[in-house]
């Protein structure tokens, strides 16, 4: 009697303890989709964030070790794994890149590729990493290379194995891509590299970063709606571009490829800018009249060493109150 | 006026433009018709919550509700910040049992902003951490396999080799 007595007390405790589980909720309680979306809030956090510029593939890896729930969850959700960091430095990063690869399952991908300075690329892992990132071209959406000349130089010899330099560009198409950035500047020896990326290779392409403008760019520049330039030719700008509707400069030369003395105004006429970021480093600047005789009505928004003037307003109206009125308003830049 | 019926038959008694920050209610409403006095079940959430959550829609009240689809496209996952207002982070600073009820109540109700804010939160918890401090905090049990654990291993020297 005392013993069963003794046994019901222990289901009820053992009743009570699962009950008191029960009701402790918990982030295991949650379900997948909602764990889905705040690991994408993880990684998205970790995109913003510049301290952590290399390291999103980390903050996705240390999500997928906590345990196999949060790993099955992490897998299942391809686009935690569609951002793409290559770093030269590090070794094993083939076989990193394939797990990407593998587990970004159809989604587009975002590529950042690394190679510090002097760093020699012919290195069987390098290789293997080079081309299977390229033979994902088609699922490329945005990249950017951060890598000398040289180093560039070296991805198109990967690239052309041992067939010709110049067929490279027809072996490779980027349906997909829109965002297209180079952080280093660009040598005539890059060309072929470059080619990749022609016109007909990338047919969506619109936002364009790049450190200046040459002639043998073969980029659509037609297209292209969003350019970043950190030096531009001011008479060159309006001819080549033609869709602009957002514009990133920073030094500024006239027709003889002479920096733009402070006083001196530049005039480039781009009618479809919708707005204008000049990087400052010793002038300011401001914005004046456009054709439809508005003045500069202090739109600017100064942010340490840069400023941000979007479409001026002769009445002093908001932003978004002038920011259907004057589409065909020219924008003046003047270095003071 | 409208009455909602928590899981431990409490009754709670909102105006309208409150409870239908919930598409869930609102859309019950409309079935129901503008004249029922029925009180609208809700089984999924109890009476504490229901406060929290209510103290949330009454501050929110009038504001646009966002679009049913915003926010789930790759683009917009990624320009997504984990800024939180002043407001929502005092009224979310609740113990990790009642943020994590919060979360499955906003769900289940369908208030995306508040679902927004708890998940904004969690992700805020665990940014920066190590698999380990997040097991700690969130008391998670390490139950991969043997084999899993040499997998890991293994990626864990990717990251760490930078």
């Amino acid at each position: 009697m005392a013993n069963n007595i003794s046994t019901l007390d222990e289901i009820s405790r053992l009743q009570l303890d699962e009950r008191l589980k029960i009701r402790a909720c918990g982030i295991g309680n949650l379900p997948t989709e909602i764990l889905a979306l705040i690991f994408s809030m993880v990684h998205s956090q970790s995109l913003l964030s510049s301290t952590t510029k290399f390291t999103t593939s980390d903050a996705v890896l240390r999500l997928s070790h906590v345990n196999s729930s949060w790993r099955e969850t992490c897998i299942s959700f391809s686009r935690l794994w569609s951002h793409i960091h290559i770093i030269r430095a590090s070794s094993n990063e083939a076989e990193r890149i394939q797990l990407f690869l593998e587990r970004s399952g159809t989604s587009s991908l975002i590529i950042d590729f690394y190679a510090p300075e002097g760093v020699d690329l012919y290195h069987p892992e390098t290789i293997g990493m080079i081309q299977k990132l390229f033979d994902a071209c088609g699922r490329w959406k945005e990249a950017s290379f951060s890598a000398e000349a040289q180093s560039l130089e070296q991805v198109a010899m990967i690239l052309s194995g041992d067939n010709n330099l110049p067929q490279l560009a027809q072996r490779f198409n980027f349906p997909l891509l829109e965002k297209l950035a180079f952080i280093h500047p660009l040598e005539s020896q890059n060309r072929p590299f470059l080619d990749i990326f022609q016109q007909k290779s990338t047919p969506k392409l619109r936002i364009l970063v790049i450190p200046s403008y040459t002639t043998f760019l073969p980029f659509a520049f037609d297209q292209i709606t969003s350019l970043q330039l950190l030096k531009t030719n001011s008479a060159l700008l309006p001819r080549i571009c033609t869709q602009l509707v957002e514009l990133e400069i920073g030094q500024t030369f006239g027709e003889s490829n002479e920096l733009i003395p402070p006083l001196s105004a530049a005039a480039f006429e781009l009618p479809k800018v919708e707005t204008l970021t000049i990087w400052l480093w010793t002038f300011s600047a401001k914005i004046e009249s456009g054709r439809d005789g508005c003045a500069g009505c202090g739109c600017r928004e100064h942010v340490g060493s840069h400023a941000t003037i979007r479409r001026a307003c002769a009445k002093g109206d908001t932003h978004e109150a002038a920011e259907n009125s004057h589409t065909k308003a020219a924008y003046y830049l003047e270095a003071t | 006026m409208i009455v909602l019926k928590t899981s431990d038959n409490e009754t709670f008694t909102v105006e309208r433009d409150v409870a239908e920050r919930s598409v869930l209610i609102k859309n019950m409403l409309d079935d129901i018709g503008e004249n029922s006095e029925q009180a609208i079940p809700l089984p999924n959430v109890n009476s504490s919550v229901l406060k929290k959550v209510l103290e949330y829609c009454e501050h929110h009240r009038g504001e646009p509700l966002p679009a049913a689809d915003a926010d789930t496209s790759q683009d917009d996952t990624r320009k997504r910040t984990t800024d939180i207002s002043e407001w929502d982070q005092k009224f979310i600073t609740v113990d990790q049992e009642m943020l994590f009820e919060i979360i499955l109540a906003a769900n289940y109700l369908d208030i995306k902003s508040l679902l927004d804010v708890g998940c904004k939160t969690v992700a805020n918890m665990i940014k920066g951490k190590t698999p380990e401090e997040i097991r700690k905090l969130f008391n998670i049990v390490n139950d991969f396999t043997p084999e899993e654990e040499a997998q890991i291993k293994k990626e864990n020297e990717w990251a760490e080799d930078r």
